[in-house]
């Protein structure tokens, strides 16, 4: 929903749109990750949480990069 | 298996404490002085208050909608579930601190919104599997308590951004008047 309001956004009215709707999907959906995650791991919260947050910062700090392309 | 619900107690209460003060200071940051002793002071008795309010609300509707499961299990099982939920909350407590320490960014109300909001999710998951048994009750309890929250943060954060340059300056105020060197402008 994010991506596709976003690309609207950039295409019809030329804004950078990839940190402000990007980012914000990306929030929303890392919720539902770190679940998924969780399930992948067996339930151990010592894997998965590190796991999550490892995989947040990642996809965090990506988003910043294409923002500024 | 029983599960033995005391071990790990202590580093979840770490966890939980770090990633709410975490979440303060990186919210009330000041943007020209990051690491501003009266902001960082400030965040951290906020987001330490505003994580011990959310648990106490998380925890107190949980009991109240599964009050034969209480019963039962005792309030640990309550108790367990919330703060096994409330380790999801440490991904959001590490992006929004880089964000505002290594992006620079000053928007951040939205990592505390979906923080709180998969917090909520997570408890109700977790009670699930205590139970046994996924309940649609327990995703409308811990939804609208996260819900309440994040937008309680999200009023509040106008506010209480000033809070902080308002302490600032009564300090400074107070310095001023005992050095009996009146007050600097």
């Amino acid at each position: 929903m994010y991506g596709v309001l976003g690309i609207v956004f950039s295409l019809a009215l030329g804004w950078k749109t990839s940190v402000a709707f990007g980012v914000t999907g990306v929030l929303w959906a890392i919720g539902p990750m770190i679940i998924t995650i969780r399930e992948l791991t067996g339930g151990k919260n010592t894997l998965s949480v590190p796991l999550a947050t490892a995989v947040g910062a990642v996809v965090l700090i990506s988003w910043s990069v294409f923002g500024n392309l | 298996m029983e599960l033995d619900m005391n071990k790990g107690k202590g580093w979840r209460n770490l966890v939980r404490w770090l990633c709410f003060m975490v979440m303060g200071i990186s919210a009330f940051a000041n943007q020209l002085d990051t690491f501003s002793p009266y902001n960082v002071v400030f965040g951290a008795v906020v987001g330490l208050l505003f994580g011990w309010l959310f648990r106490k609300f998380l925890r107190g509707f949980l009991s109240l909608f599964n009050g034969k499961f209480k019963k039962e299990k005792g309030k640990e099982a309550i108790r367990y579930a919330v703060d096994s939920a409330m380790l999801f909350l440490t991904p959001f407590a590490a992006m929004m601190f880089i964000a505002v320490y290594y992006l620079n960014w000053s928007e951040t109300r939205g990592f505390v919104a979906t923080g709180i909001m998969a917090v909520g999710t997570a408890a109700a998951i977790e009670i699930g599997k205590a139970k046994e048994k996924q309940e649609f009750r327990n995703t409308i309890a811990t939804s609208g308590v996260s819900f309440l929250f994040s937008f309680l943060w999200t009023l509040s954060y106008v506010y209480l951004a000033k809070v902080p340059s308002l302490m600032e300056g009564g300090a400074q105020l107070i310095r001023g008047i005992l050095s009996g060197g009146g007050v600097s402008l």
